[in-house]
């Protein structure tokens, strides 16, 4: 009895208090609502005083001035576009890039091939930040049938300005290795990467360290990184998993406001697992750009890569020597039109006659940006004297000379992702 | 030791000299004239830096690693938001390494937060052109929505900066009242302005603000090149419609406007985003330049 009574005073109070709490509530919004039907009726005298007699507006307008402005519903309509697209904000950024590549090669050992824009390569690239000190990068590629995890990697804000980047990347090795096939001005592959790291993309799995030092008016990155590699050109030929170091510096200078200069040095070293387990592959080079582009976009750039691999044939055996290198020039006509001419050189040391097998290629081409999602870029390449990846990858016999026409169309859905530099 | 006696204070001095050098702040702004409304804001409290050049198309500045250096050290980056600045600023806030002016951190300002946006397309693929679904993200071009974006960057400084709070708040007053008597002052000249055609949306915020008809663009679609076709159509439209200016934007001067101009017999006119000037000086010779030529007088 004593304790339904404790209830039922304890029920009172909180009625009794939330009854008060509301009459209170409705006090406060009255006051409020008054306030607002006041505010209103200055504003309607206001603007009926500005239509009637401009002078007496101005006048006004320079009293109450704070008010204009304030009176903006300022929140209003962007805060309701804000929730509309916050609805989706904790999703990743989903863009797909499609690229049709058709080609048509003549080698001058009497072999043909052909093919009219198939869709070559198609990229899905997911990302986004997973908490204010990392974010998530994944690009899955489909090709010839099958897919395939191309990269994925988290990329983690450490202190001091370190930046660190683990997972599965595209290698940043001179400076074409690590960008999308997409994402460069030409359809190929420079026939010197070709003939360094094979046709395919020089991909390692581990971790890269960098971190960026702004000294005067230039950039300063320095980047380190340990990785596994199952690229079989330039390091096991079996494909077999093989660990590697690579250091990297790049510089970048302006000249003028218009104008800037990259110079880089690349190294990168491991074992190869030819013959004994203890055969290295050494890898180093260098590269430089130079760029100019004017505020009516008028842009011109002169870019070049060379790197030099030493690959151990077996301890006490002999190293195979080459080079790659390629030198393009890139002339913008405008926005939309850009011309290109790249020239490739490679050479590879021949053991056998203790002289060098060399191999060069010129290429022209056009680029049309069809808007910023899409763009077609048509290229011819004469090769001559190919070694053997080239060979290889243009479908020819070793030593052969080819031509090869190229139209790619690249279109992307998704996303405005920023422009490289 | 008697030399060690003055070798202690010098050395304290010396490592107060950071803190005091540090008492400014710094702000890096990516447009022009976002750079004048802060240094208008900020006065001598603050040290402002641009990243884009006055004539450059903000879409399209190029992202230099270079400029990654202003905002390395930057306390607040102003900008002008709804995706504007998406196809270049990312990379250059990623290689500076300053945590502080990230999206959604105390020292990342964009202006369009701070005003009534206009051109908010509930649906949007990309057959429309390259649109901003959030709104059209010009708005300084109109100087009370740069009055309304002054003052809300006075309360962003002044929780930065607490000391200086009412200095900020005072210009921000100031440089509001300058743009409001402005507006008083010019709404009226241009009542019979004849419709105008742009060649991007950039006058967006400036036409409504001052009633001016915008019935036409030279780009079919936001960035999309126009077709001969289209232009065909356009000149018809600049004739039945009786339209006397033909606005374009500086880094869109070519040949296709100036063609367009000639064979439709409208006038030409460079209407700037930004020009040359500091602070409240600058920003506000930029508005009275596209009034002045509104107006037909340049």
């Amino acid at each position: 009895m004593r304790y339904a009574r404790m209830c039922f005073m304890l029920a009172a109070a909180l009625l009794g208090s939330a009854n008060a709490y509301a009459g209170n509530e409705i006090e406060e919004m009255k006051v409020q609502v008054q306030q607002l039907m006041k505010r209103i009726e200055m504003l309607e005298t206001a603007a009926k005083a500005r239509t009637e007699t401009p002078s007496v507006a101005a006048a006004e307008a320079k009293e109450t001035s704070p008010e204009i402005v304030h009176s903006i519903p300022a929140k209003q309509v962007s805060n309701t576009t804000h929730v509309a697209m916050g609805e989706n904000s904790g999703n990743p950024s989903i863009s797909v890039v499609g690229s049709f590549t058709g080609s048509r090669i003549r080698g001058n050992d009497g072999t043909r091939s052909s093919s009219f824009l198939p869709l070559s390569e198609a990229e899905f690239i997911f990302g986004a930040r997973i908490d204010p000190h990392a974010r998530l990068d994944v690009t899955v590629t489909a090709a010839n049938g099958t897919m395939a995890l191309e990269e994925g990697f988290i990329t983690a804000n450490l202190p001091w300005g370190v930046n660190m980047r683990a997972g599965r990347k595209f290698l940043p090795v001179g400076q074409v290795n690590e960008k999308h096939p997409h994402a460069l001005i030409y359809a190929d592959r420079p026939n010197g990467l070709v003939n360094m790291f094979g046709p395919e993309i020089f991909i390692g799995d581990g971790v890269l360290l960098d971190r960026p030092f702004f000294v005067g008016d230039s950039v300063q990155t320095v980047t380190a990184g340990y990785f596994s590699t199952q690229n079989d050109v330039a390091f096991d030929p079996t494909g077999a998993s093989q660990y590697a170091g690579m250091a990297r510096w790049t510089g970048l200078w302006d000249l003028s406001d218009s104008a800037t200069v990259a110079l880089g040095g690349d190294y990168v070293q491991g074992k190869n697992g030819i013959a004994t387990t203890d055969a290295m592959t050494r890898i180093g080079g260098g590269h430089f750009a130079l760029k100019y582009q004017d505020m009516s976009q008028l842009e011109f750039t002169l870019e070049g890569e060379w790197l030099r691999r030493w690959q151990q044939q077996g301890i006490g055996g002999t190293t195979a020597v080459n080079d790659g290198s390629y030198l393009l020039a890139t002339a913008a006509l405008n926005r939309n039109w850009q011309l290109f001419s790249r020239f490739d050189y490679s050479r590879q040391y021949n053991p056998a006659t203790l002289g060098w097998l060399k191999e060069s290629a010129i290429s022209a081409g056009l680029a049309w940006k069809i808007s910023e999602f899409q763009g077609i870029t048509l290229q011819y390449k004469r090769t001559r004297s190919a070694l053997a990846a080239v060979a290889g990858d243009l479908g020819v016999a070793v030593g052969s000379n080819a031509n090869a026409l190229y139209l790619r169309w690249v279109v992307a859905i998704g996303p405005h992702g920023a422009h490289p530099y | 030791m008697r030399q060690l006696k003055h070798l202690i204070p010098t050395l304290l001095l010396l490592g107060l000299m950071p803190a005091v050098a540090h008492a400014q702040l710094h702000i890096v702004a990516t447009l022009p004239a976002l750079g004048q409304i802060a240094a208008a804001v900020a006065g001598e409290d603050g040290e402002v830096r641009v990243l884009a050049r006055v004539g450059q198309d903000p879409h399209f500045v190029p992202p230099k690693p270079t400029l990654a250096r202003h905002l390395a050290d930057a306390d607040l980056l102003v900008t002008a938001g709804l995706g504007l600045e998406a196809g270049w600023l990312p990379p250059l806030i990623e290689l500076s390494r300053n945590s502080r002016i990230r999206e959604g951190q105390p020292g990342y300002f964009a202006g369009a937060d701070a005003v009534e946006i206009l051109g908010i397309m509930e649906k949007v693929d990309r057959s429309m052109g390259d649109v901003h679904p959030e709104g059209n993200p010009h708005w300084w071009m109109d100087p009370l929505r740069g009055a309304a974006a002054a003052l809300a960057l006075a309360r962003r400084l002044a929780a930065l900066d607490p000391a200086h709070a009412q200095l900020y708040h005072q210009r921000a007053e100031a440089f509001s009242r300058r743009l409001q008597a402005l507006v008083v002052q010019w709404k009226p000249r241009l009542e019979a302005v004849s419709p105008v055609v742009s060649y991007h949306d950039s006058y967006r915020y400036f036409s409504e603000r001052f009633a001016i008809k915008v019935v036409g663009f030279i780009e079919p679609k936001p960035g999309v090149e126009p077709s001969t076709r289209h232009l065909d159509r356009l000149i018809t439209l600049i004739g039945d419609q009786r339209v006397s200016q033909l606005w374009v934007e500086p880094y869109h001067l070519g040949r296709v406007v100036k063609r367009v101009a000639t064979l439709s017999g409208a006038l030409l006119v460079t209407m700037p985003d930004a020009v040359e000037g500091e602070g409240a000086e600058g920003y506000l010779a930029m508005i009275e330049r596209l009034l002045e030529s509104a107006a037909g007088r340049q």
